[in-house]
């Protein structure tokens, strides 16, 4: 899922408090899964910023929705009635609805609430680790299915380096597994650890943001 | 349930588990016999049902304090109620201090058979813990 956090309190609070009715609005799909931006998020910190705002001689109206998705033109103009009147909107989903909300919502500024930070998976309850970089040139088949680019802090593709822990962690953290040491230990258990020996070439990053602003057009769809 | 109708008196809401309490407290009506506060009672099937959005509302819109009376670690009929109504008070209060606010003025008092006095010196309790900033 794409991961996602709230941005510092004070931040929010700065942004909002020159408006008098402000939408402050989640989206149940990847945020809500990560406790970021879904319903219960969204009515967690409408109290706290109406609080917070208070705090601070501020009298600002905040109302609140939460749609099923942000990133779809269909789901965000549901909001087109409810939010006739605002003059701000702050968005608790991904930079993708944010921006939605913000074509539909111009000229009225919409804020982010949310630092988009990773593409992720959930481990345990409360704990979420990222798996993914979107790099647009997927090396998980060489690699026994442990991404090296999202989960190795030098998104090295010959690896490891020689910062390996003795425990097989990272020298970058002591929680941090080495994904290196797990692709070696995976391709051992295998036997075949041979295909890692292969020297890799340096990876084409064109597909991923570094070739500019994606755009893709499937003429069987439209 | 309130007792008390003056504006100056502090508001706490009481969250409580009907695991909790004794018999003398199953009714609300321990709430008018606070004196000093304004007590909101509210009695719950287990304690866990106390989500964090439901704080913050009683605290938004004037409660000065919000206690959840649950059951202790290993008394809770339903195992880790109690134990999550605990880490919601500490995640509320971590919030309130993000805006500058006394995080005290959220509780949990986790005991088995509270009666009506009991409770009342609770919510007694966290009056003053809110005021105390």
């Amino acid at each position: 899922m794409i991961f996602a956090e709230w941005k510092p309190i004070d931040e929010l609070v700065e942004k909002l408090k020159a408006h008098k009715k402000v939408l402050l609005v989640g989206c149940a799909t990847c945020v809500a899964e990560c406790a970021a931006g879904g319903e219960k998020e969204v009515e967690t910190l409408a109290p706290l910023l109406s609080m917070a705002l208070k705090k601070q001689g501020c009298s600002v109206e905040i109302i609140t929705a939460t749609l099923e998705k942000q990133c779809e033109f269909e789901f965000v103009e549901e909001l087109i009635e409810k939010g006739h009147d605002v003059d701000a909107v702050m968005s608790l989903a991904c930079g993708i609805g944010v921006q939605a909300m913000a074509d539909l919502f111009d000229p009225i500024p919409v804020y982010p609430g949310v630092n988009t930070s990773a593409l992720t998976i959930r481990e345990e309850a409360g704990l979420w680790a990222g798996r993914c970089a979107a790099c647009g040139d997927c090396v998980l088949g060489e690699t026994f299915g442990l991404c090296p680019i999202a989960r190795c802090a030098k998104s090295l593709l010959n690896g490891p380096c020689g910062g390996t822990r003795g425990n097989g962690k990272c020298e970058v953290s002591e929680d941090t597994d080495c994904i290196w040491n797990l692709i070696v230990e995976r391709g051992d258990e295998r036997g075949q650890l041979d295909s890692l020996a292969e020297v890799k070439k340096s990876k084409n990053w064109s597909n991923s943001r570094h070739g500019g602003p994606k755009r893709v057009i499937r003429e069987d769809l439209r | 349930m309130s007792n008390q109708q003056s504006t100056d008196v502090t508001k706490v809401v009481v969250l409580y588990c009907q695991q909790a309490i004794s018999e003398g407290a199953k009714s609300t009506d321990w709430a008018q016999d606070a004196e000093g506060i304004n007590v909101q009672a509210i009695m719950l099937p287990c304690s866990s049902k106390v989500e964090v959005p439901y704080i913050l509302r009683f605290l938004e819109s004037g409660a000065d304090a919000v206690e959840i009376v649950a059951c202790p670690e290993k008394g809770c009929s339903f195992l880790i109620g109690s134990r999550r109504a605990e880490k919601r008070i500490e995640y509320v209060r971590g919030l309130l201090e993000s805006i500058g606010d006394n995080p005290q003025r959220v509780g949990i008092s986790r005991k088995l058979s509270q009666t009506p006095d009991e409770l009342i010196a609770i919510a007694k309790a966290r009056a003053e813990a809110a005021n105390s900033n």
